[in-house]
């Protein structure tokens, strides 16, 4: 009867056993067994309802469900099916040994009792119940994320060490499909997308807000892996070399990764594809020269150290819009119209385009009308030019974009009203002064003093804002992105992060974020607006005491570790003269 | 005794079990007639069946001679007679008289059902032995003490006991005689999961599947435990059956390729299934241990299957390639992966022989097979397809100039080495994978040798030779029934790697190849300069030529009769060939050869535009290129280039007549017409000068450029393949800007000419 008991374990059907309840039992009519012989029979043969229960499950399988994790349960399906394969050639073995008599196996008597099979499959009855606690646990989940937590926590959980290996031995084998259909997707744009970028980040399909991660994954790797993908499928039209180049080396890559993947090892590898990626594609595209002139023009148009852009900007501005007030009449509806045509031909009066080369037409003028999106950025921020509040943006297209994120393009547009403004407060102020004849004459007394002091203030922190911070910081970048260059270790991760913290020194420098400074500044601006409009008689006018509160904004700073201590020390020297 | 074991008969009283390959002999013919002048497949079935002898004899002398004797251990028997050890297959064979002899002798003696003077006791001894499970548990036999108090531990005999009918009736114990030790159906049960038949499980035609015979018993084993495993086993084996039935029906090309695929893979799947059987010898191994064999093969099943189903849609050839990498891309990361992707390297390579067959017999004599080119797989990625396509366009319109083609023809052929690649390593080494199409007979270089005459008859032979008659000798390599996944190179990087890169190279290279000919040949750049010194009067001698012309022709008119509405035929004649000739010098002195002019023509004629109607001169001139030059050289772009020359005729024409009008009227009284006229002259000259200086030269910047890098050394391979496809569009775009621009300055200057009029 021994045969027939290994039959039914190997998954075959047998007359003298029946299921009830899912459990296999033997027949209540064979009836000459002792209760003990049929207990033991009765417990060797909860294997084979296991083993059933498995296997129903393989073949129950259903490939078209649209699931988020579905690859990884397929990987689950192949696991399993690989543990029967194995568990079959067990009992495959133990069959031969009974056949051949092996003496290590039946041993000299050449006998084998219930007991000997009931020890020997001990280890299979457990590696079972675990597989089908696994496949319970898991055919719960329905997302990646809370398949790889799930795997994560029944490994925390438990204290079984057979268990712990048997869940380990799961999640390298979801990892190697998460990995394999990873390539998959950084390559091809077929299905939808927002269904597999599912895979990369929880539940949500927003990647920002997403905190329900991938245990493996951070914000970091997966907005890395979303830039590889892009320029990927950009390669995919042009540079079938590179690309085809690239894949042989991602899997290459994803075959070598050792499992489990932990946070570490998949930054590591997203950083070696970006690099690939970077050296084959990306700097074809965006060679280095362009990028450095990207940096120049940064610097000068975008942070206004060219002192002409911004005159030359307002001059074209009046002009076109006085040809285009002649022709049309409605003054609203042409201002989106004459504002790209300002900003090139004060582009071409300026010869950028020799300059920057490609570069310039990153940018784009706008004016702000939408009050709402005025009352979402800083209310206080704002550039008036000839009457009217623009705004110059950035508008990298791929893969200039890989260079600096969308925060970064906000910050210099909002730089580039904050310098703005300061540069033609100075101007205006300069202005009264050159007028200052016609003014007495008129029998018009402005407050002079005031307006002295203001803009030796103003000029102060110009010259701070150029001289000492933008021209030092930006030189070093440029620096070291050619010490890059020319060591041949250019990758666009370090361009980037080199030009973030340039950025983010800069706007700390600048101010950026003291409020109570920019709305001093602003009541600066204010007061100006009044003057040259109409007398301002010296009581009246506010000046003197806004500037003496800017100042004191900036002494403020003189202990804040976290400024450049020296510069900051000698503005504030500058500014107690 | 001995002589019945030893021979290929076995009795059981009334049952007779044909264990030798004779009783495979009728399944065999019939296998054999469908694959008739198919002789190579014949072979390999017998090579097959060969194996099949030498186990099946093997495994008689081991049933019949060891088994036996070990199992009467309670008979207590004499052991077998000493012949039966030494009887080899050899000898069995070499002395096959002797042994039909003795079965004769045997039969007579025991079987007696057929023989009626057989004795009775005879029969229940032999019956005894036989009915001893020899095989499993048989060993418990020899103690004649019980160790274990269980029943279920005892010996398959007294398991027997448990056996019972479908309504738990007991079996009468040993009264049936259908109850047979394993070992002796043994081989009829093994021989099932490879499709053969037996006469345990007879093939019924009528239903295709085995039959199991209702009232067999094995010993030691319940009947649905018996049946379940048959069941098992005779599903693959109808499986097998039936693909060696259907797919030895197929005719076309890839088909051929995919039955052989599959023929060929059920004979390795029986080679290694006999290898098996005779590596673990018969007692070594149960019903377990054929079971798990047999699930080894499961992708193969799962392939044939899938294949089975689909050849019932009846697929046709393109589309059976798609079919199988659908099935090869569904297979992924699962073990069905590696046999899928065998299958689909097996059944593409053919065609993507006769693929790079067809381009460079294409490239070499100029035939062209389009349908191949049309019907490409689905897998190709759709902007190469488009990009082959175009390839062979323009290899047609190369062709037509017979000399330049044929100076040129080894430039075009580039090698297209596509075909998938099995693992990583086989990725773009296009020798690792064997040659496994005989192509010596039809390769290229013989191809050269017999030097076609470009005979449309002698293409056609060569287009069926190329069609790869399938040849049975074609030996499959031996197939990877299981490997693990990941040794297999995914589908993805297949595509990209082993499809896509080749074609793109290869068109890239041919495109180069044909741009390198337009200007070497064709003298691109020489026509251009010409196109854009007389339709574009980029020329300024031309252009003063025909100012000056215009002018002579207004002052002869106003000579003659200033009102003269129509032209006469003499005047027109006139311009028109003193044009031509001024048309003529250009042409000279931008070197263009006598050759090339024969692929250009020139009209100059009158225009049968309506808004010409009115203004003179109503001249069209026009040009129209043949062969080659019309891959840069468009209808579209050279129509442009025609009507750009119409309006800036008129638009000269004009402004000589807004000249004339100021200059012939009386100086000393200057109207507001004059005045008018005069400052309509002015800016009509001057757009006219910025359209012909700077605007033309912008708009054909982009044009120019292109074709500059194209053919400039240092250019990246790869950026530029998508820009060679477009030069013509390209073309096509900056002639068509400048046609609009020219046609605004033409409606300008027509409402001023309309309000001088009205003044």
């Amino acid at each position: 009867m021994l045969h027939e008991i290994i039959l039914l374990l190997a998954g075959n059907t047998s007359g003298l056993f029946i299921e009830k309840n899912g459990q296999i039992l033997l027949h209540p009519s064979v009836q000459p067994l002792h209760p003990g012989e049929r207990e033991l029979i009765n417990d060797i043969v909860s294997l084979a309802s296991k083993r059933k229960r498995i296997e129903r499950y393989i073949e129950i399988f259903d490939e078209d469900l649209i699931q988020q994790n579905q690859f990884l349960l397929k990987a689950l399906r192949l696991l399993l099916s690989k543990k029967l394969f194995l568990y079959d050639e067990s009992l495959a073995n133990l069959e031969r040994m009974i056949i051949s008599s092996d003496p290590y196996f039946v041993g000299s008597g050449k006998f084998v009792s219930l007991a000997q099979l009931e020890a020997h499959l001990a280890d299979w009855k457990e590696t079972l119940s675990s597989l089908l606690v696994l496949q319970g646990n898991i055919s719960q989940c329905l997302s990646v994320a809370s398949t790889f937590q799930k795997l994560h926590n029944m490994y925390m959980g438990s204290t079984h060490l057979n268990f712990k290996k048997l869940v380990l031995e799961c999640e390298c084998a979801f990892q190697k499909t998460w990995l394999d259909e990873l390539v998959q997707y950084l390559v091809n744009d077929s299905g939808d997308d927002s269904f597999k970028c599912s895979f990369l980040c929880g539940d949500t399909k927003d990647f920002v807000s997403c905190s329900n991660n991938v245990p493996f994954l951070t914000q970091d790797i997966v907005n890395c892996l979303v830039s590889i993908r892009t320029c990927m499928l950009n390669a995919k039209k042009c540079f079938t070399d590179a690309f085809c180049e690239i894949l042989r080396c991602f899997y290459r890559l994803v075959y070598e990764m050792p499992l489990p993947l932990t946070k570490s090892s998949v930054t590591k590898l997203a950083d070696e594809m970006f690099t690939l990626v970077s050296e084959k594609i990306i700097f074809q595209l965006a060679s280095f020269h362009q990028i450095f002139d990207l940096v120049k023009m940064l610097e000068m148009v975008m942070l206004l150290e060219n002192v002409e852009f911004l005159p030359t900007l307002s001059e074209m501005f009046r002009d076109v819009r006085g040809e285009y007030c002649s022709s049309n009449d409605v003054q609203g509806v042409v201002i989106d119209d004459i504002l790209p045509v300002v900003l090139r031909k004060t582009i071409s009066l300026l010869d950028l385009a020799t300059e920057y080369g490609e570069c310039v037409s990153f940018l784009k003028l706008v004016s702000i009308f939408d009050e709402e999106d005025e009352m979402i950025r800083s209310e206080n921020r704002k550039i008036d030019v000839e009457g009217l509040n623009m705004q110059l943006l950035l508008c990298l297209k791929w893969p200039f974009n890989l260079f600096m994120d969308k925060n970064a393009l906000n910050v210099y547009s909002d730089l580039w009203i904050l310098l703005g403004s300061l540069h033609l407060s100075i101007t205006k102020i300069k202005s009264l002064f050159y007028e200052r004849k016609e003014y007495t004459a008129k029998g018009i007394s402005q407050p002079w003093t005031q307006l002295w002091v203001t803009l030796w203030f103003l000029s102060s922190l110009q010259y701070y804002a150029y001289e000492c911070v933008i021209k030092p910081s930006y030189c070093k970048l440029r620096e070291s992105l050619t010490e890059l260059y020319r060591t041949q270790k250019l990758r666009m991760q370090d361009c980037s992060q080199l030009h973030a913290l340039t950025l983010t020194y800069a706007k700390k420098m600048l101010f950026f974020y003291d409020d109570d400074l920019h709305i001093s500044l602003n009541s600066i601006y204010h007061e100006l607006s009044l003057f040259r409009s109409q007398e301002v008689s010296k009581v009246d006018c506010q000046l003197a005491a806004h500037v003496s509160h800017s100042i004191e904004c900036i002494r403020q700073k003189e202990n804040d570790p976290s400024y450049d201590r020296e510069i900051i020390n000698a503005l504030i020297v500058q500014l107690n003269l | 005794m001995d002589g019945i074991m030893k021979n290929d008969l076995l009795w059981f009283g009334n049952h007779v079990f044909d264990l030798t390959p004779n009783s495979f002999d009728s399944d065999f013919v019939e296998q054999l007639s469908k694959f008739e002048g198919k002789e190579g497949l014949k072979r390999k079935l017998f090579d097959s069946s060969e194996y099949f002898q030498n186990f099946s004899f093997q495994v008689n002398d081991d049933l019949l001679g060891k088994d036996v004797i070990l199992d009467i251990s309670n008979q207590q028997l004499t052991p077998a007679v000493p012949g039966c050890e030494t009887s080899s297959n050899s000898k069995l064979i070499s002395a096959s008289k002797e042994i039909t002899s003795e079965r004769k002798r045997a039969k007579s003696s025991v079987s007696p059902s057929y023989l009626t003077d057989s004795s009775p006791s005879d029969l229940s001894v032999e019956n005894k032995v036989l009915l001893t499970c020899p095989s499993w548990d048989g060993e418990n036999f020899k103690n004649l003490e019980a160790r274990s108090p269980f029943i279920s531990e005892a010996p398959s005999r007294v398991y027997d006991y448990f056996l019972h009918n479908q309504d738990w009736s007991p079996k009468p114990l040993f009264s049936a005689l259908q109850v047979y030790p394993l070992a002796t159906i043994f081989n009829c049960v093994a021989g099932l999961p490879q499709g053969f038949e037996s006469t345990v499980f007879p093939w019924n035609k009528t239903s295709s599947t085995f039959e199991l015979d209702p009232t067999i018993s094995v010993s030691g084993m319940s009947d649905e435990c018996f049946a379940s495993i048959v069941q098992k086993f005779s599903a693959i084996g109808g499986l097998i059956k039936k693909a060696l039935n259907e797919f030895s029906l197929y005719k076309t090309n890839i088909s051929f390729y995919l039955s052989n695929f599959i023929v060929n893979g059920v004979l390795q799947y029986r080679k290694e299934f006999q290898r098996w059987l005779r590596l673990y010898e018969f007692r070594r191994f149960g019903l377990i241990g054929l079971s798990n064999f047999v699930n080894s093969f499961s992708s193969f099943f799962e392939l044939i299957s899938h294949f089975l189903i689909k050849s019932a849609q009846n697929l046709k050839g393109d589309s059976l390639l798609d079919f199988l990498f659908d099935y090869a891309r569904s297979c992924q990361n699962t073990i069905s992966y590696p046999i899928a992707l065998q299958c689909l390297i097996y059944c593409s390579n053919p065609y993507f022989k006769r693929l790079e067959l067809a381009l460079k017999v294409s490239c070499a004599y100029g035939h062209i097979d389009s349908s191949l080119f049309l019907s490409l797989p689905r897998f190709f990625p759709s902007e190469l397809c488009v990009s082959i396509e175009q390839c062979i366009q323009f290899l047609s319109l190369i062709r037509e100039q017979k000399e330049i083609f044929n100076k040129n023809n080894k430039e075009f052929i580039n090698p297209l080495n596509i075909r998938f690649a099995y693992s990583f390593n086989d990725i773009n080494q296009a020798c690792v994978i064997e040659e496994r199409c005989n192509f010596s007979s039809l390769s290229f270089g013989n191809l050269e040798q017999t030097s076609v005459n470009n005979d449309s008859e002698e293409f056609e032979t060569l287009l069926a030779k190329m069609n790869m008659t399938p040849d049975f000798n074609d030996n499959l390599l031996q197939l990877k029934f299981t490997d693990d996944v990941r040794n297999v190179c995914p589908l993805n990087l297949n595509v990209c790697c082993c499809i896509a890169e080749p074609i793109q190279s290869f068109i890239l290279s041919f495109l180069r190849s044909t741009y390198k000919v337009l200007k070497n040949d064709f003298q691109v750049f020489d026509l251009l300069n010409f196109f854009h010194s007389t339709f574009l009067f980029q020329n300024y001698e031309f252009s003063d030529n025909v100012i000056s012309l215009l002018k002579s022709r207004r002052l002869d008119k106003s000579d003659r009769n200033e009102l003269a509405e129509d032209l006469n035929s003499d005047d027109r004649y006139n311009f028109i060939s003193r044009l031509k000739k001024f048309i003529f010098m250009e042409k000279e002195k931008n070197g263009l050869s006598r050759s090339l002019s024969k692929s250009i023509t020139f009209t100059l004629d009158s225009a049968s535009v309506s808004e010409f109607e009115d203004v003179y001169p109503d001249l069209q001139f026009q040009c129209q290129v043949i062969g080659a030059l019309r891959i840069l050289f468009t209808d579209n772009s050279l129509n442009y280039y025609s009507k750009t020359f119409s309006y800036v005729l008129h638009l000269f024409q004009a402004q000589s007549d807004f000249e004339s009008s100021v200059e012939l009227k009386d100086r000393s009284i200057v109207t507001k017409t004059t005045i008018m006229s005069w400052s309509k002259y002015q800016g009509t000259k001057e757009s006219l000068f910025q359209f012909l200086s700077i605007y033309i030269p912008e708009c054909m910047l982009p044009f120019t450029k292109l074709l500059k890098s194209i053919y400039s050394p240092d250019c990246p391979t790869n950026i530029q393949n998508s820009a060679i496809k477009n030069a013509a569009s390209v073309h096509e775009q900056c002639t068509k800007a400048i046609y609009q621009k020219v046609k605004e300055l033409f409606d300008t200057m027509k409402l001023w000419e309309s309000s001088i009029k009205v003044s």
